[in-house]
């Protein structure tokens, strides 16, 4: 349901239907005030720009014009009858009025028949459009009395934890069909019967049990309560709003924080946003409770063993308490025995200070960041290529693209707004070329098929781009002007023979990546020969041990075909959690300041040393499997972990345990107990961005605000405390607010030099670089000329994994995520989404299954040669025979026991995607389930 | 650290350049491993390599070579 009477806050307007593209060139007068709009934009919207409303029940501006209310009906001089507003367009020197007697009529009747099958008591006070409308028409009286035949008496569906569907306050407008199918693009709504008896089903099921996905697009449509939020039912309306961004995945959208008072009744996707645009997923729109869970721990505590219960503490105390620990590791081992590690989950702000924490307070470049187990080698790939760790595009350049090419990714449940858009996209006549061992939901569902899906073996996805590549540089698909003014001419020309060798070939590639030449072939000519080739990828791309050589494989392919520099092309990573991008932007890996600027660059190292007033280390420090590697060895002694949870999300879970209980000082800062916090020394409670005060950057680079819309729990907010660890270890270090870190970062960050929170707040949103040359920001990348000057061709040889299937492990294991769960699940356990996947559970394939004597549903034991892992089986044609996969949300199941410390040559980016496994029939979980020596 | 996994490390970085001339390949380990890799890491490589204990392959032992004390 709507927002019918706004709070404070700026919630935008309905103009009633979408806005047409175009100059403002056809001039039209409506009621007396004339006003020009683009060719093709309905009366309604017309005269919504001229600041006049007309009545409306089935049209909103999210969705197609569908005229079938008749509330909105106007009349038009020289025209016969009252066309409905909605669906007639305007016409050069057209006069309307949107008010008559006889539209005011027409009007009445048509409300008044509404609400003759309508309860009159239903709605929670404000949220039915129909009741506002009634007044709005001045229609006083129903004169028709509910005895007849009517709808009053359909059960309400309840079934979906964040909603209802009550048909009796349904007028069967279709906005949640519309919405389902327009904005989402799942169908999973439809208007069954005809006449009298027309009723929104979700395809003759329950909501829970139909196809819907809950992204919440239908109930926001729903223009009275027949969809309305559970929260708003109980709680009531909101009463103000706050503008801020989702803390779920990289997309980053933007919401509407709706509160009561200081409680937060529901978070509506804003219209503004430049990433959503209006759309949300069942995670950032509903999936918010966590904030508030009774798990969530608000005090600080310390013990002085990981066997000692905790002690909970002032924060005073526990500040010292850390930092005299870490300073007494210092002394006692050296000053390169103690690191940090930084949270994509935390504001750029809170990342910005951690490192600075760790270069300025510790005095060594030992930071890292959750990014290194996700999306560091984008950073490098890219950064060799082009020049810089970024994708090349916004969202939006999606709509320009006639190929796109999806690697290692699935959208549609990781980046499910973003999914939609491209969904969106190909249904609009796009075509897909899909890369992945597994059939992800874009390969066929409604409307959309994939043109090709290349149904790799896992491991040999350099295999493939090579493929690809050599049929483009044989078959002459090369845009020879695009390279040679644009790309260096020697890195190409050697690229270009070694490409060209036979052993890259289809043929020669096909025994290693399972997929028959000839698709590769079609494939590469596909992307090859439309006007806008865009390339999609995903953690499918980066989690493997040739991660980094397969994203330059990646930026290989887009130059050699001039796929780079405008709308509709690129290279797009889809970035994991909602501020992959930042966290890296940030300064937080043991090599590069902010911006990406290596510690060894003198000049950069002065400008910090200068502003920061402290000798800054030249050489790089720890990442994070080195810093496991060197506690278990007993050279590293003490970390910091900020908002992570390295026992749950880390490979090879019986080494990373090793590692922490090795260490003397472990300090986590988190919402929960997690995992990791379970070896902790001391634990720090963090906030959770509903107390947050910053920026979130996403996967478009485009920097968002978050805005608290309630007070730290904890009584502090989380930059503040790396602020004070770091002032009692003798480096003072105190802001005001978190505007002034912002804009110590632009100071030092010359990608973000035209950044600060004013700046936000005035644009909405930024993409970097924002500075002189792009004062309001840069929507696509290396339009005139690649970051590093010339773009470099990167040769990429295929090397096999060195985990490989055999006699004793003879199933390839890979790994993903689910729509409604996200990450290590700490978040969205702590949600009613457990409803929809309470467990992790095995895909594996028919064939392999009957082998082993599985059944669905069955327990099986899951082993790789590092550990050994519980969960049901979940027979599926999803995966090719050989291939099994599962998800990592709960810790129960435990996934990363199994995978092992592999990892990407460059980056050291482990290997989750490939891991050599057998399974055999089990009986249950077993709760000791890490067998592996560490 | 184990010097069984930066072995590991620095022979999988050395794999990845095999498709070039040893010369050109060992300068880009070298290259890798002293912008990537902390001081301790490499020193205890180099250390390894000087005791014999370390099973590099060709391009990855002439990288460690060209490496300066950290």
């Amino acid at each position: 349901m709507t927002l019918l009477h706004e709070p404070t806050g700026q919630v935008a307007p309905d103009l009633g239907t979408p806005a047409m593209p175009g100059e403002p060139t056809v001039e039209v007068e409506i009621d007396g005030v004339a006003v020009a709009v683009p060719e093709g934009t309905s009366i309604m919207r017309a005269a919504a720009e001229a600041g006049i409303d007309v009545p409306k029940l089935c049209a909103t501006d999210s969705l197609k014009s569908f005229g079938s209310c008749r509330v909105c009906l106007v009349e038009i001089e020289g025209r016969p009858g009252a066309p409905a507003s909605c669906t007639t367009p305007v016409a050069p020197g057209m006069k309307v009025a949107t008010t008559s007697p006889k539209v005011d009529k027409l009007r009445q009747g048509v409300v008044e028949l509404y609400l003759s099958d309508h309860p009159a008591d239903s709605c929670t006070a404000g949220a039915c459009e129909l009741h506002a409308m009634a007044e709005t028409v001045g229609l006083s009286d129903v004169r028709y009395g509910q005895e007849g035949h009517n709808h009053l008496n359909i059960e309400v569906d309840a079934s979906n934890p964040y909603f209802t569907f009550d048909p009796k306050a349904c007028i069967v407008c279709s906005r949640c069909v519309r919405a389902c199918d327009e904005i989402q693009g799942t169908l999973a709504l439809t208007v069954e019967g005809r006449g009298f008896e027309s009723l929104i089903s979700a395809s003759g099921t329950s909501f829970m049990e139909s196809e819907c996905v809950s992204c919440g697009a239908c109930v926001q449509a729903c223009p009275t309560t027949a969809l309305q939020e559970k929260s708003i039912i109980e709680l009531g309306m909101p009463t103000r709003t706050v503008k801020t961004t989702c803390a779920y995945c990289g997309v980053g959208c933007s919401f509407d924080a709706e509160m009561r008072g200081d409680e937060l009744v529901r978070m509506t996707p804003s219209k503004e946003g430049g990433a959503n645009e209006g759309h949300s997923c069942v995670k950032g729109r509903f999936a918010w409770g966590y904030a508030t869970h009774r798990e969530r721990i608000t005090v600080p505590m310390v013990r002085e063993s990981i066997t000692d219960e905790w002690r909970e503490v002032s924060w005073d105390e526990a500040i010292s308490f850390t930092a005299r620990r870490f300073t007494e590791l210092q002394q006692q081992y050296g000053p390169d025995s103690i690191g940090g590690i930084t949270s994509s989950r935390c504001t750029n702000e809170e990342v910005f200070v951690v490192q600075k924490m760790v270069r300025a307070a510790f005095g060594n470049n030992n930071v890292d960041t959750c990014a290194r187990v996700c999306h560091s080698p984008t950073g490098y790939g890219l950064k060799q290529t082009f020049g810089t760790s970024a994708g090349t595009q916004d969202f939006k350049s999606v709509e320009d693209a006639d190929v796109i090419l999806l690697i290692g990714a699935n959208p549609t449940d990781a980046h499910p707004v973003f999914g939609s858009r491209m969904k969106q996209r190909l249904r609009a006549g796009a075509e897909l070329i899909v890369i992945d061992p597994r059939r992800i939901d874009l390969v066929r569902t409604p409307h959309i098929e994939a043109s090709h899906h290349l149904q790799l073996l896992p491991g040999t996805n350099v295999a493939i781009v090579n493929a690809l590549a050599h049929v483009v540089v044989t078959e002459g698909l090369v845009d020879r002007e695009f390279v040679a003014a644009r790309c260096e001419d020697d890195s190409f020309a050697e690229w270009e023979a070694f490409i060209a060798r036979p052993e890259n070939s289809p043929e020669a590639m096909e025994a290693a990546t399972g997929v028959p030449a000839s698709e590769i072939r079609a494939a590469a000519r596909l992307y090859a020969s439309v006007p806008n080739a865009a390339i999609y990828y995903g953690l499918g791309v980066t989690e493997h041990s040739q991660g980094s050589t397969m994203v330059m494989g990646m930026a290989n392919l887009a130059m050699a075909t001039g796929n780079i520099g405008r709308d509709g092309v690129g290279v797009n990573p889809l970035r994991g959690q909602n501020n992959v991008q930042g966290s890296c932007d940030m300064g937080s890996f043991p090599h590069e300041f902010s911006g990406y600027r290596h510690v060894s660059d003198d000049t950069v190292r002065v400008l910090f040393e200068d502003v920061w007033g402290r000798e800054m280390r030249a050489d790089p420090g720890l990442r994070i499997p080195n810093m496991f590697d060197a506690a278990v060895a007993g050279s590293f002694r003490g970390l910091f972990v900020q908002g992570e949870d390295v026992a749950q999300s880390d490979p090879n879970i019986g080494h990373v345990t090793a590692a922490l209980t090795a260490l003397d000082l472990l300090v986590v800062q988190d919402l929960f107990i997690n995992e990791t916090a379970k070896f902790a020394h001391v634990f720090l409670p963090g906030t959770s961005f509903l107390e947050k005060d910053g920026t979130f950057t996403n996967a478009e680079r485009r920097i968002n605000r978050v805005r608290p819309v309630m007070d730290p729990k904890t009584g502090k907010d989380e930059w503040q405390v790396a602020c004070d660890i770091s002032t009692a270890m003798g480096y003072p270090m105190g802001y005001d607010d978190a505007s002034q870190i912002m804009d110590e970062i632009a100071q030092v960050t010359p990608t973000f030099a035209g950044v600060s929170f004013a700046h936000l707040d005035e644009a909405g949103s930024l993409q970097w670089p924002c500075n002189d040359a792009a004062p309001e920001g840069t929507p696509i990348m290396h339009v005139d000329g690649f970051v590093r000057g010339k773009g470099n061709f990167v040769q990429t040889p295929y090397v096999p994994t060195d985990e490989k299937a055999n006699r004793k492990f003879p199933l390839l294991l890979t790994t993903g995520r689910i729509l409604s769960q996200y990450n290590v699940g700490a978040q969205t356990r702590r949600t009613s989404n457990v409803e929809w996947h309470p467990e992790d559970l095995l895909e594996i394939h028919e064939a392999d299954a009957a082998e082993r004597g599985i059944g669905d549903g069955d327990w099986v034991a899951l082993n790789s040669r590092v550990g050994e892992t519980h969960m049901r089986a979940r027979i599926t044609d999803r995966v090719p025979q050989g291939v099994v996969y599962t998800t990592f949300h709960h810790p129960e199941s435990g996934a990363n026991v199994v995978t092992t410390e592999n990892s990407d040559w460059a980056t050291n980016c482990p290997e989750y995607k490939v891991t050599a496994v057998q399974i055999r029939p089990a009986n249950a979980v077993d709760p000791l389930r890490v067998s592996a020596d560490a | 650290m184990s010097t069984k996994d930066l072995v590991r490390m620095a022979n999988q970085i050395a794999v990845n350049q095999a498709h070039l001339p040893d010369d050109q390949a060992a300068d880009i380990v070298a290259s890798h491993l002293t912008m990537f890799w902390a001081p301790s890491m490499r020193n205890e490589l180099v250390t390894a390599v000087d005791a014999g204990e370390a099973d590099l392959n060709e391009v990855a032992l002439r990288a460690v070579r060209q490496l300066q004390p950290a």
